[in-house]
């Protein structure tokens, strides 16, 4: 055995969730990867997880490295930035991915990418189409 | 400030290209002769805008101590993320690819550690 895997076992040992409750948050993951662009909020997250809002979100952030609302806001602003690349408005883009107002949707756009929605459509279209905006869409939700 | 490049020594840059290329999966971006060696570069066959993976040849002494080091304790290098660590296991292993890490779970993610075949230890991992 290598010091490396040494490590890996004791870490697994000593540090990681017990597989049980790995798995309720792996779904709850799981749950925000398929339905990010519906209303859902904590409360909704944590019921799929079978677990009270407080103790889900302090175990989702020791399993992640992240918070589930700051989870859930990555992949709505990851689908924002290929919507508004393939083309959308700002007030659409806002509309499918879920946000309830586009002053709290720019305000959070910005946070995560350093440009307004409207700033980052224009640079995307002044440099072209590319992989990295190639229309790949989840189920959305009418 | 962007993260573009991320630099991997390697002790043949020929023998890494085809590795990284043809069994890994990469392809080739970049590859600008400079004497001796090369200004060699992969990416990600579906992100192929995304960060670019420098091959470094492996000229500095020190350099190849400190790999040798890190390789021998099975330490990685670096980290890819594959969407399934079971089924990468398996394909590479057909092709002759040797792991000092078999597929394990840890915690939220599930990891792999495998010999690049030039001289470092190169980790699979996927995100459940």
């Amino acid at each position: 055995m290598t010091w490396y895997s040494s490590q890996l076992q004791m870490i697994r040992e000593q540090h990681y969730l017990k597989a049980r409750t790995v798995g309720h948050l792996v779904k709850a993951k799981q749950f925000i990867d398929d339905r990010y662009c519906d209303p859902i909020d904590l409360r909704v997250i944590a019921r799929a997880a079978c677990l009270s809002r407080f103790h889900f979100t302090r175990l989702f952030k020791h399993c992640y490295g992240r918070t589930p609302h700051q989870y859930l806001t990555e992949k709505r602003i990851g689908l924002a930035k290929k919507l508004l690349a393939d083309g959308a408005t700002v007030a659409e883009t806002c509309c499918r991915i879920g946000f309830d107002s586009p002053n709290s949707f720019s305000a959070k756009f910005r946070q995560y990418t350093g440009a307004s929605p409207s700033e980052y459509r224009k640079k995307q279209y002044s440099i072209g189409p590319s992989a990295e905006n190639a229309p790949i869409l989840p189920r959305i939700k009418s | 400030m962007r993260i573009r490049l991320m630099s991997l020594l390697v002790d043949d840059q020929e023998k890494a290209l085809k590795f990284y290329t043809e069994t890994l999966g990469f392809v080739k971006k970049t590859e600008v002769p400079m004497g001796e060696h090369k200004w060699l570069t992969v990416v990600a066959a579906d992100e192929q805008d995304g960060v670019e993976l420098v091959l470094e040849p492996l000229a500095f002494p020190p350099a190849k101590t400190f790999q040798k080091a890190l390789f021998d304790a099975g330490i990685p290098q670096t980290a890819f993320q594959v969407d399934d660590v079971e089924e990468q296991y398996r394909r590479l292993l057909d092709l002759g690819v040797s792991f000092s890490v078999q597929p394990t779970a840890m915690g939220p993610v599930r990891i792999a550690v495998l010999d690049d075949t030039c001289g470092n230890n190169i980790q699979l991992f996927e995100m459940l």
